[in-house]
């Protein structure tokens, strides 16, 4: 495990045991232990800077952009955890890398408790009926020339699990109707370009859960969306997650829509989580500077809220460039001498808040 | 139920399909001056629909994969098979390539490698193996779950072409041995009618299965067809086209094909004027005597053959190695982009010559010529085109889903390609109309047939421009300027109706939810997105439908 | 009393009260179609605002709602098939409306400037930033390139750029600095009203806090009008003075920002507003509005939000006629049917 970890529940951290390759039948047989989906461990994934070709030759170090700088955290089956943090601090790459569509080059991640670096591409395609991805652009992310019902077949057809066509329009009908577009079979052989975003956000949603995954990355799906279809959205999100019991990590910059809808929030900057905890805690009681400053900044439908702003200076550092000892130093308002030599720990501060800064610590 | 629209078309269309095939090789002897009946009898000769049995086994072996290939079951399917299918027919067509390379002693000489005795195993092996491949690849085709009739049409059709491929190499009735370029006529009409109404059967069966994407189908080749004619570049180029297409179609019956022959028969003086006296000398005559127009005519035939064979072969070419190159990126589009750069340089012209010294002057050679020096144009568009494709976000969902590469590249790249390769080989078709002009002017064509560029070199050569006899130079110059600005409008034209985001269905408002990132965009907010309203056909009776 | 009687009475008329202040913009009943083959798109179709000197004005609603059609009339940069068809837009007295295209180009950018949307990816990347900005500068006020480019500079540095980066291309700067940048070309000839058109869309949290904070500033230092035309109800809460609240073409709300979010009359800004978290207060689920806007082609008769309201009365249907704009409170007007009544 890498040696700065973020926010964790370390202490009680439970061992896994599986030795050797995991294997398509392990993956299958496998059971949520102590209802933990996924247990992400020193998690980096850093992307090696492209070198103009004389500096290649030249220089002996290899200088790399640590999109993710060694993060740990749980995902609790059922829950809906939120990533939340600007462009540019990982959380994108963080949801990719548990997906498998980006490589992890540090730490380990446990899916029900098996090592996903073991697994072999037989288990990976296993996997990927349990872990799905709905994308933000709704309008990008479909396939133009396909009609809706080959959209949200294609997962049944790519992965075999057709057995008749009858079979699979009942289950492609009985998608777009959890996922709220009613009367299902009339948008069977319709095209995305006839739907409206929120429609088509919706049959995102559709193909993601045809395959009844355990878990959804939720990459920014609204933000492409008017307001008012929204909500609609994350209204269907909770929906699923209380009926069907999915599993939700929502990835998001917007911390106001965490706020509504999650359970647990992580706030990543720069590679790292800084702060994790229940909802309530961390936006009622948030403990890092960042995480201050961002909720102050937040505008709310009130002209007359009257609170201080706490506006950072400058702009979230290159990943390439991170800062020394605490990464947020260069932008902290409240900084100590002693913030750009040492690198903060993680502070528990009560049940699953964790913060990770240096103030917390005296 | 079968969509009235496609009902329709299929009655209209294979009447249509039966008479144009019919006249492609209907006996060029028979004209006007034989009479009424036996020109009709002509459509029944038995040289009619005379191909080569190689080419009639080919569609047979086609139809069967395709027949044999829906009707196996899944379990007979499993991917470590078809990827080994797949290998084989790779591994075995690059080895009998490389091996006919070795033979011809080119490697050789380049590399000083001699090989020889020991080829002939690996020819053989490779040879095996490539034959074992094409046995497979029935596996390839996706099992059909909706009954068991259309696969049964395709093998039916199939066994046609068998029998027909069989009976053209002499097998039945003939002395000689069978071989598989002979063209023996034997009635081909009546196997050529029954492939030609399985044909439709099989379309017909297919829409009644499958009323709505037959709906579908038909819906949105009528806005492409509704774009289009709003186009009037395309429109004017579809008029020249068909003008030349009759002209190429009914040659027999609008030029006796006699009179292109030696002029003892007729008697004409050479160079005359163009005259109103006789049909035969409205353009004059060449000069051998014989009459211009039907010169012209029976070009008409010979120019846009050639043109759509050689575009034909460079498309497919080029878009493979295109979607290849651009999908796999790394190694392997490297490889592909140095073959087609290494295409590119050859110089067509000293190419052509070479070939026809080699081979001899005729058509085939020119198609061949056209088709290899063409496919690298096609091959970098259709590659920058896969290399956008590619980085839209649903082939990363496509990924994310676990689908295969093969998948990708077939249901979701080539889907978004197609358009720019619609487009670009109708420009294609135009460059190789022109292509084989210039081939046949430079004394490369077939010395035996006429197509506008021989004209032109017959022209050239006895000196019609210092005559100046105009109406020699005049009809297949213009004819092939025309043919070519038709093609290129036609091109422009499907450009622009090729984008499905310019289609409409009539019930719902118009584009629909419009994007709020636009600038200044007409801001037309979607009307309520209910249900389609489909054709009266499909939807009756069908609740669920509506 | 019959109907009409009584709201006569309790209402202001709109128009008057605007006549005795004439503000810096005063745009009247403003009219702007788009000519489709299919008829005409009623985009903006009948919208009243009022601006002094040195407020903002956020204009407010979702897509397709006809701001940005709105912004684009007043400064006549409509495309080919837009045209104003009635209506007036009254700035410092003169009517926008009716200028011509070379009267207006003496207004562009010297008294009202625009940044569009998505601007900061509408940079030339092939030219320097500082040059761009210079551009505009040398056009209008036909001043040397080195003149321009010193000014260029003193405007990085009005926001915030150090100006020693006007050398640089747009890919250098990041998203936020690229915003900075086009705030300054919306500067370089000191106009008197800025149109940001949602300026702060694209941009991360703390960098839309930061741009905000500089417009705020800008509008103090040199005493700017700004229109900020935004889907964001919380942002327009907390930087404008006023609000316009548009549905369908048409301004449904309108007001000082605290009578609209204190006191909000019309039950699609009430959906609205609670269509926004907000995260000081108690954690509940924010609203939808069911349904989709009306197709401007055929905008439907009387109160266009009736399809989708959820407060509505048999008497706010298609065959009473369009509602008027009422005057609730000084300066708030609403156009609903049951304010009508009182």
């Amino acid at each position: 495990m890498a040696e700065n970890m973020s926010t964790s529940t370390v202490a009680d951290a439970p061992v896994y045991t599986h030795e050797g390759e995991v294997s398509r039948e392990d993956v299958r047989n496998a059971k949520t232990e102590g209802g933990t989906l996924f247990d992400i461990r020193g998690l980096e994934v850093f992307f090696p800077v492209r070198q103009g070709f004389f500096k290649a030759m030249v220089s002996t170090e290899r200088r790399w952009v640590r999109a993710v700088d060694g993060i740990t955290f749980q995902i609790k089956s059922g829950e809906i955890l939120a990533l939340v943090g600007e462009s540019g601090c990982g959380k994108t790459t963080t949801g990719r890398t548990i997906l498998g569509l980006e490589a992890a080059t540090g730490g380990e991640m446990y899916f029900k408790g098996l090592p996903l670096s073991q697994f072999t591409s037989g288990a990976i395609r296993e996997y990927r009926k349990n872990a799905q991805i709905i994308f933000q652009d709704p309008y990008n992310s479909i396939n133009p020339k396909q009609t809706i019902f080959d959209i949200v077949a294609e997962p049944l057809v790519v992965n075999g699990l057709v057995t008749s066509e009858r079979e699979k329009e009942e289950t492609v009908v009985k998608a777009l109707h959890e996922a709220g577009l009613r009367p299902a079979r009339d948008y069977l052989y319709r095209y995305p370009h006839e739907l409206s975003g929120g429609q088509r956000q919706r049959v995102c949603i559709a193909g993601a859960t045809v395959l009844a995954p355990d878990m959804i990355v939720a990459d920014e799906p609204v933000a492409s969306l008017d307001v008012s279809i929204r909500n609609d959205i994350l209204k269907l999100m909770v929906e699923q997650k209380d009926k069907l019991g999915v599993t939700y990590l929502f990835i998001t910059h917007d911390l106001s829509l965490a706020w509504v809808i999650s359970d647990r929030i992580a706030v990543m900057y720069l590679g790292k989580i800084v702060e994790i905890g229940e909802t309530e805690e961390v936006v009622k009681n948030p403990q890092h500077p960042y995480t201050k400053a961002l909720i102050s900044v937040i505008p709310v439908p009130d002209p007359t809220a009257n609170r201080e702003h706490v506006i950072l200076k400058g702009e979230t550092p290159n990943p390439a460039n991170i800062p020394s000892g605490c990464r947020f130093h260069p932008r902290c308002p409240v900084r100590m001498d002693k913030c750009s030599e040492i690198e903060p720990g993680d502070t528990h501060l009560g049940g699953t808040h964790y913060a990770s800064c240096l103030l917390l610590e005296s | 139920m079968i969509p009235a629209r496609l009902k329709s078309w299929i009655l209209i269309w294979t009447p249509v399909v039966w008479l144009v095939l019919e006249l492609v090789k209907y006996p060029k002897e028979t004209g006007w001056n034989d009479g009424w009946v036996a020109m009709l009898k002509g459509f029944f000769d038995p040289s009619v629909a005379s191909y080569p049995a190689w080419f009639l086994l080919g569609f047979a072996y086609i139809a069967l994969v395709v027949g044999i290939g829906m009707l196996l079951p899944d379990v007979v399917k499993p991917k470590a098979v078809k990827k080994l299918d797949r290998w084989m027919l790779g591994v075995g067509a690059s080895a009998l390539v490389i091996g006919y390379l070795l033979e011809r002693g080119w490697l050789v000489r380049w590399f000083g490698l001699d090989l020889h005795p020991s080829l002939r195993p690996m020819m053989l092996l490779s040879a095996l193996v490539l034959g074992l491949g094409l046995l497979l690849l029935p596996l390839q085709m996706p099992t059909r779950r909706a009954g068991a009739v259309v696969p049964g049409l395709f093998v039916a059709m199939g066994i046609v072409y068998v029998v027909w491929g069989l009976s053209a190499g002499g097998l039945f009735g003939g002395e000689d041995p069978f071989s598989l370029t002979a063209a023996v006529g034997s009635h081909g009409w009546v196997y050529q009618t029954i492939a030609i109404l399985l044909g439709a059967a099989i379309v017909w069966v297919w829409g009644s299965t499958n009323p709505e994407r037959a709906e579908l189908m038909v819906w949105n080749t009528r806005q492409v067809w509704k774009l289009y004619r709003a186009n009037w570049q395309g429109m004017v180029g579809l008029y020249i086209l068909l003008f030349f297409a009759f002209l190429a179609l009914l040659a027999p019956f609008l030029a006796d094909h006699a009179r292109l022959g030696s002029t003892a028969q007729f008697g004409h003086m050479a160079f005359e004027l163009p005259t109103f006296n006789s049909y035969y000398h409205l353009f004059g005559t060449d000069e051998q005597g014989l009459s211009i127009l039907a010169e012209f005519i029976w070009s008409a035939r010979i120019s846009l053959f050639v043109g759509l064979m050689a575009t034909a072969i460079s498309t497919i070419l080029g878009a493979g190695i295109g979607i290849a190159a651009g999908f796999y990126g790394g190694g392997i589009g490297e490889v592909c982009m140095r073959i087609t750069d290494a295409f590119l340089v050859v110089p067509w012209l000293p190419l052509a010559m070479v070939m026809a010294a080699a081979w001899g002057r005729s058509y085939v050679t020119i198609i061949l010529v056209i088709g290899v020096t063409s496919w690298p144009g096609t091959a970098r568009v259709v590659r920058s085109d896969a290399l956008r494709v590619r980085e839209l976000q649903f082939i990363e969902r496509g990924r994310a889903i676990g689908s295969s590469n093969w998948h990708i590249m077939n249901k979701h790249i080539l889907p978004n390609v197609f358009p720019l390769i619609f487009a670009n080989t109708i420009l294609v078709v135009a460059i190789a109309i022109l292509s084989e002009s210039e081939l046949s002017f430079l004394g490369l064509g077939d010395p035996l047939n006429f197509s506008w560029g021989t004209m032109l070199a017959n022209a050239w050569g006895n000196g019609a421009a210092g005559l100046p006899a105009w109406w020699y130079i005049l009809p297949p110059g213009l004819a092939i300027v025309a043919v070519v600005l038709a093609f290129t409008f036609i091109g422009t034209a499907f450009d622009e109706v090729l984008d499905p985001k310019l289609r409409k269905r009539e019930d719902s408002g118009g584009s629909p939810g419009a994007d709020k990132h636009t600038a200044g965009a007409i801001m037309i907010p979607s009307g309520p997105v209910g249900p389609s309203v489909l054709s009266g056909d499909a939807a009756g009776g069908e609740g669920g439908l509506i | 009393m019959s109907p009409e009687a009584a709201s006569t009475a309790v209402a202001k008329p709109a128009a008057a009260q605007r006549i005795e202040h004439p503000g810096l913009l005063d745009v009247r009943e403003l009219r702007a179609y788009f000519r489709l083959s299919e008829g005409d798109v009623k985009a903006v179709d009948g919208v009243s605002f009022m601006l002094e000197k040195g407020e903002s004005l956020g204009l407010a609603g979702e897509s397709g709602c006809g701001k940005t059609t709105a912004a684009m009339a007043i400064l006549k940069l409509l495309p080919e098939n837009g045209r104003i068809v009635s209506g007036e837009v009254l700035f410092d007295g003169k009517n926008l409306a009716k200028r011509t295209e070379f009267g207006m180009s003496k207004i562009r950018w010297k008294d009202i400037s625009i940044i569009f949307q998505g601007a900061m990816n509408a940079l030339n990347p092939v030219q320097q930033t500082g040059k761009q900005i210079a551009e505009p500068i040398i056009l209008h006020e036909g001043k040397s390139e080195a003149e321009a480019m010193k000014r260029a500079r003193e405007l990085f540095d009005l926001v915030g750029i150090n100006p020693k980066r006007v050398v640089e291309f747009p890919h250098e700067l990041s998203g936020g600095m690229r915003q900075r940048a086009m705030i300054a070309m919306a500067l370089a000839c000191n106009p008197k009203l800025i149109i940001g058109d949602e300026p702060t869309t694209a941009l991360d949290v703390m960098v839309q806090a930061q741009i905000l904070e500089l417009i705020g500033r800008l509008r103090k230092e040199l005493d700017l009008s700004f229109i900020l035309i935004s889907h964001d109800l919380s942002v327009m809460a907390e930087t404008c003075d006023k609000g316009v609240i548009m549905y369908a073409g048409q301004v449904v709300e309108s007001g000082s920002t605290e009578q609209i979010f204190n006191n909000p009359q019309h039950p699609y800004t009430r959906r609205l507003i609670s269509a926004f978290p907000n995260i000081h207060e108690k954690r509940e689920m924010v609203n939808s509005i069911a349904g989709d806007p009306p197709n401007l082609l055929r905008p439907p008769e009387g109160c266009r939000f009736y399809p989708r309201c959820v407060e509505k009365t048999p008497d706010c249907d298609g065959a009473h006629g369009e509602p008027d704009s009422v005057e609730v409170d000084p300066g708030h007007f609403v156009r609903c049917v049951l304010v009508h009544k009182g």
